[in-house]
């Protein structure tokens, strides 16, 4: 008569302990956050007709001419619970935005034809870049103090983060003269990070 | 006159057991009250139902020091004696409270830049547990309990701050927050029958 509750009382406890092999760990916790934006302000793009190559995009300079800046998002410094053990995330490029600072009012960026932004896998190598956003200028394109596009949702940007910071890589093909300016770089991510604090246990 | 005594005794002696369990078996009170305090749960009060005698399904409002909610569950209780296992299962709702003091509080270890967010916070939770209730089934009776919590909690709001890392400077916000996990959850709770 009472071996059933307690096979009841021993089932429950299994089914807890079943969880864990439900594809995820017992106790775990989730943080989801579907807008994270990080600002980078004043970030100096140099003029159209930069005479440094290492500003160029290519060892001999195109035409229409083509910059780059490269920059970096201490995503770990400035998100810290993801140098926490047993935390795995998922970070994904939403929109990336570059607005004029106020320091370089009087400059616009209708001379900027198209742009790219890349991460790099590697640093130090511009050509470990995965394109993770595309602007190309409107047609009839006038004055303009920002330039806004759409990051590419489908890619995890994770693997990309090395030493906590990730390295994104900007180009902009210039066809009409544009000046040096400053410049404050948005990106907006996704963020879910998982933590398996069983493990901490 | 002996004769009679005798005779009603030993039919007693030779009822079948079942028989005389019935007899003893009495109904159990039906309603009752409880008072629980536990984390995630927070404290609540509740009206208790017992339609059978091993089941009870209880729910009321629910205060966790920044806000209200609402909670429900039931409990089934295989046999009763003193001390009798139990096992529950609940979930609730706190509906969206300000807990902006916390990130006003130096105490509390909560950033200030998250201020924003905490004004609206919510959470709903479910829980399972195991445990034991201590005394009369239709009376006063004691329950720890112990088991896992699933806590879902959205934060409303933006929050923004700046500082400088090894990039440079930085402005860093966020918006609408969502966390959920699993959390050890215990509990401890007085019953009242009438």
């Amino acid at each position: 008569m009472r071996r059933a509750p307690i096979a009841s009382l021993a089932a429950a406890v299994a089914a807890l302990g079943a969880l864990q092999g439900c594809g995820g760990p017992l106790f775990f916790a989730e943080l989801q956050i579907d807008s994270v934006r990080v600002t980078l302000p004043s970030q100096a793009f140099p003029a159209s007709n930069a005479p440094n190559p290492a500003d160029w995009c290519a060892p001999v300079q195109t035409n229409p001419p083509c910059v780059q800046l490269s920059l970096a998002y201490d995503i770990a410094g400035q998100i810290p619970v993801l140098n926490e053990p047993n935390v795995t995330y998922d970070l994904r490029l939403t929109d990336v935005g570059i607005t004029l600072s106020a320091t370089s009012a009087g400059t616009d960026l209708s001379g900027i034809a198209s742009a790219s932004i890349q991460v790099l896998a590697d640093p130090n190598d511009p050509a470990s870049g995965v394109v993770v956003a595309n602007y190309a200028r409107p047609p009839g394109g006038g004055a303009s103090s920002t330039i806004s596009v759409s990051g590419n949702p489908n890619l995890d940007l994770a693997p990309y983060v090395s030493a906590g910071r990730l390295p994104a890589h900007i180009e902009l093909v210039v066809d009409r003269a544009t000046p040096a300016f400053l410049a404050d770089v948005g990106a907006g991510f996704s963020l879910e990070v998982k933590l398996d604090y069983g493990k901490l246990l | 006159m002996r004769w009679i005594v005798a005779a009603v005794a030993a039919a007693l002696c030779l009822a079948s057991p079942a028989a005389r369990a019935e007899g003893l078996e009495e109904e159990p009170l039906h309603f009752g009250a409880d008072l629980q305090i536990g984390v995630p749960e927070g404290v609540a009060a509740s009206a208790v139902f017992r339609p059978v005698s091993a089941i009870r399904l209880w729910a009321g409002p629910a205060w966790n020091y920044v806000g209200w909610g609402l909670q429900g569950g039931a409990t089934f209780v295989p046999w009763q004696l003193g001390v009798s296992p139990l096992l529950s299962v609940e979930g609730g709702r706190y509906f969206s409270a300000d807990a902006s003091f916390l990130a006003r509080s130096s105490s509390s270890g909560v950033p200030q830049e998250l201020e924003p967010l905490l004004k609206h916070v919510s959470y709903d939770y479910a829980a399972v547990h195991v445990g034991i209730e201590i005394g009369s089934r239709d009376a006063f009776a004691f329950s720890i309990r112990a088991g896992l919590a699933y806590v879902s909690a959205t934060a409303s709001g933006t929050a923004t701050t700046s500082g400088t890392s090894t990039s440079g400077a930085y402005t860093l916000s966020f918006t609408d927050p969502h966390i959920r996990g699993t959390v050890p959850s215990v509990k401890l709770g007085v019953q009242l029958w009438f």
